[in-house]
């Protein structure tokens, strides 16, 4: 059996160790034009900020790939011929497969703002980005970062640690709603300007504005200029679909895939970003690690011939906002009819916030210390009361040793 | 190559002092280059080569008690233990007030820095002033080794000597069991204390590769081999040594060898002069017969670094902070709490991951 996999990222490679699990002897090989090897793209900002290098991004060890044989390809797939099974490459001789994975990631949402192509504009969740802000970094004085999500905050902090001075437009009333209450965003915005970034909420941009093809500024939705040497987008990303739109596998939002992360075509799979789920419940597109990780490792199983759905488990996740911890499980933002109980610390640099509703606990979202979010799942899942959960949250904290996170007594 | 350099020094192939510093510098300059030829990055070179020469200089030569009676220390020894101790408080201060949000790290650097100027500075040098002879009340057998050699024993009094076994045979082991080889390592050592502060800016160099963690075991366990087998040939040789000369010759040299080579070379110029090059805990990692002792027991003892299960996501900044090599990454990314015999429980690991998956822990494992 012949494996291909398209994407060198954590569903592709969790994939390539998937089908070796059940596997030992087939062909596995996998593509990817970004790297050369497996790094791990959580990491991008501290690579930026020069307290890691490139090289200690990488998961696993270099020889590592050869001792399990998995062939790694550095070429870009350019098209995949369904009829024939193959893949074409860039620069190499095309790939034949037996079971093929598109594996291709997310690449950031851009929404065509006029000014986009000039110098100095950058994402922030390629190794190629990554190359553009390391040259200019250490030259500019002054940037915008657009897009109150996580990535924009890694960048605003990126930015800031090389002494730029930062402006940040959030287009929404408050920061990240889509996973943080106003309370909690507002807690972050406090945090972020307390270090000196200028947070303006309730923007969104109208246009990047340059001189001699280089960023010089940027007007906002209200009509502000703001001078600027380096406008970072980061308003989202979306599936990198580009590859299977083109080999006509069907597409909508991401490549299609059902619970086995099956395509429409017999022998190819998608999972990570660029995968939608097209099972009627729940998000179709997750574009997280831990689900690209999860995806990857139900994926390689199936391809290898031993069927493994791939169901996703409760929900959560985890950030770092600046040296702000957080840790979020179950349902984190409240439906109608759901109730919330929520504390913060007298510094507002900690909070605890649980979702509640007829006398159960459903969700949680923790700001500023360390949680264990399999406790916290465990609370929903036995459907403890929010007076019992209370009385055993101090079960769930995952603290250092010798730190002790504030008492928590402020209503807000 | 500078190892082998100065150990033909030692065997009075080569004699250092005759060559004048200059060229000593140029020699040794030369053979750190072909020493690290080319994994490391460039700028590393010169500050090794510069620390490891300061070292020969300080070993082979009287340079140094020249400036040392001049400030009325006696000899050069002294004058290092006191430019040690500074380093270790400019150093120390800077780190507590850089990881001044984490309690753990600042108490911790707060530990080894008092025990640094209490224990291994000023009572050793007010013993000298009121003219015992000065006892380290921080270090013991084996990484002092002559601590459990005759000579010494019968030059203190009983309760020091008492206190060196207790410490060495009881008290250690036992701490190590319950606390892990930390207790020590990071808390209290000189060694450790100097690598901790002052190396904190190399720690990432450390190598995590299996055939450094290879290496590793083949030098630590050697090392503390020959302290063993070093600390019995000079009892033997005290025991018995007047009746079989041949066998007094044998310890004899084998005590000067490891007093040189092991507690010179190794923990001096190596264990420091490579900070630059390969990461800060050199000796502690590869060398230091103390360090194994305590790791075979804190392998067996209750301390573990604890994985939160599934929250990994592989950045690698705890393989990267990590001076000992361990890849802690590999066990994070697989759900599997693990101890290392490495491991000196500095708890930087845990300190810098973002999505707060470690923890270090004194408990029996639990599974996940």
């Amino acid at each position: 059996m012949n494996h291909v996999i398209i994407g060198n990222g954590v569903a592709g490679i969790t994939g390539a160790m998937g089908i070796r699990a059940v596997d030992p002897g087939s062909r596995v090989t996998v593509v990817s034009g970004e790297t050369p090897y497996f790094f791990s793209r959580t990491a991008l900002m501290y690579i930026a900020m020069e307290y890691m290098r490139q090289e200690d991004t990488e998961p696993f060890e270099r020889s590592h790939y050869e001792s399990m044989n998995i062939k790694l390809v550095h070429d870009r797939a350019v098209l995949i011929d369904p009829t024939s099974a193959t893949v074409a490459l860039e620069n190499g001789a095309p790939l034949a497969y037996d079971r093929l994975l598109i594996a291709t990631g997310s690449v950031p949402a851009m929404y065509g703002w006029p000014g986009s192509d000039l110098e100095g504009v950058i994402n922030f969740v390629s190794c190629n980005d990554l190359k553009k802000l390391c040259s200019i970094k250490k030259k500019a004085g002054k940037a915008v970062v657009v897009g109150g999500g996580l990535i924009g905050i890694e960048l605003a902090e990126v930015l800031l640690h090389f002494g730029i001075e930062v402006s940040f437009l959030i287009r929404e009333h408050t920061f990240w709603p889509t996973s943080l209450s106003p309370e909690e965003g507002r807690m972050i915005q406090r945090d972020m300007e307390k270090r000196g970034i200028r947070v303006l909420m309730d923007t969104d941009l109208a246009e990047i504005t340059g001189t001699g093809g280089r960023v010089s500024g940027v007007v906002t939705g209200t009509g502000e200029r703001i001078e600027s040497d380096i406008v970072g987008i980061a308003t989202g990303v979306v599936p990198d679909t580009g590859l299977a739109k083109k080999s006509g596998i069907p597409v909508r939002r991401g490549v299609l895939v059902n619970d086995l992360l099956e395509t429409g075509i017999p022998g190819i799979y998608g999972a990570g970003d660029c995968a939608e789920r097209d099972t009627g419940e729940g998000p179709g597109v997750a574009a997280v690690w831990y689900a690209a990780r999860d995806m990857g490792a139900a994926v390689g199983r199936t391809m290898a011939g031993e069927k493994t759905p791939y169901r996703p488990g409760p929900w959560y996740n985890s950030a770092k906002f600046f040296d702000l911890e957080y840790t979020c499980a179950g349902r984190f933002l409240p439906a109608p009819g759901d109730s919330e109980w929520h504390r913060e610390d007298e510094n507002g640099r900690n909070s605890i916030r649980i979702v509640h509703s007829s006398g159960e606990v459903l969700g949680f979202s923790m700001i500023g210390s360390r949680w264990d979010h399999r406790v916290l799942l465990d609370f929903i899942a036995r459907r403890t009361s929010l007076d019992d959960t209370l009385s055993r949250l101090d079960s769930a904290r995952f603290d250092p040793e010798l730190v002790k996170s504030p008492a928590i007594r402020r209503v807000r | 190559m500078v190892i082998a350099y100065i150990t033909a020094h030692y065997a009075g192939f080569y004699s250092i002092p005759h060559l004048g510093p200059f060229l000593n510098a140029a020699t040794i300059f030369t053979a750190m280059l072909f020493f690290v030829r080319r994994r490391l990055p460039l700028y590393s070179y010169p500050l090794s080569a510069v620390f490891i020469y300061f070292y020969v200089i300080l070993f082979t030569t009287g340079y140094l008690d020249v400036p040392a009676r001049f400030l009325g220390l006696g000899d050069k020894w002294w004058l290092y233990g006191i430019l040690y101790t500074a380093v270790m408080i400019v150093f120390g201060t800077l780190f507590m007030y850089r990881r001044r949000r984490d309690r753990h790290q600042v108490i911790r650097t707060a530990s080894v820095m008092a025990v640094q100027i209490v224990l291994a500075l000023s009572i050793p040098l007010a013993m000298k002033l009121f003219g015992a002879r000065e006892f380290y009340f921080s270090y013991f057998w084996p990484l002092k080794i002559e601590y459990f050699y005759p000579e010494t024993i019968l030059a203190f009094p009983t309760p020091i000597i008492l206190y060196s076994f207790l410490g060495s045979l009881f008290l250690f082991p036992v701490l190590a069991f319950f606390l892990g080889k930390r207790f020590y390592c990071s808390w209290v050592c000189g060694c450790g204390g100097l690598a901790e502060t002052f190396g904190d800016r190399w720690r990432h160099l450390s190598d995590k590769s299996r055939n450094a963690w290879v290496f590793e075991l083949f030098s630590i366990y050697g090392v503390l081999a020959l302290a063993v087998i070093a600390t019995l040939l000079v009892v033997g040789n005290w025991a018995v040594g007047r009746e079989y000369p041949a066998f007094s010759a044998v310890a004899f040299k084998t005590q000067e060898f490891y007093g040189y080579f092991i507690a010179f070379v190794l923990s001096g110029a190596a264990g420091v002069g490579f900070y630059p090059t390969l990461g800060s805990r050199v000796w502690c990692r590869f060398f230091c017969p103390m360090a194994a002792l305590l790791g075979i027991i804190q392998k067996r003892g209750l301390f573990h670094i604890r994985v939160k299960s599934d929250m990994c996501i592989s950045c690698g900044c705890c393989s990267t902070y990590c001076e000992m090599g361990i890849d802690v990454r590999h066990y994070a990314q697989r759900n599997q709490s693990f101890t290392r015999a490495a491991c000196v429980g500095c708890g930087m690991c845990a300190h810098v991951c973002p999505r707060g998956v470690l923890k270090l822990e004194l408990k029996r494992r639990i599974a996940g």
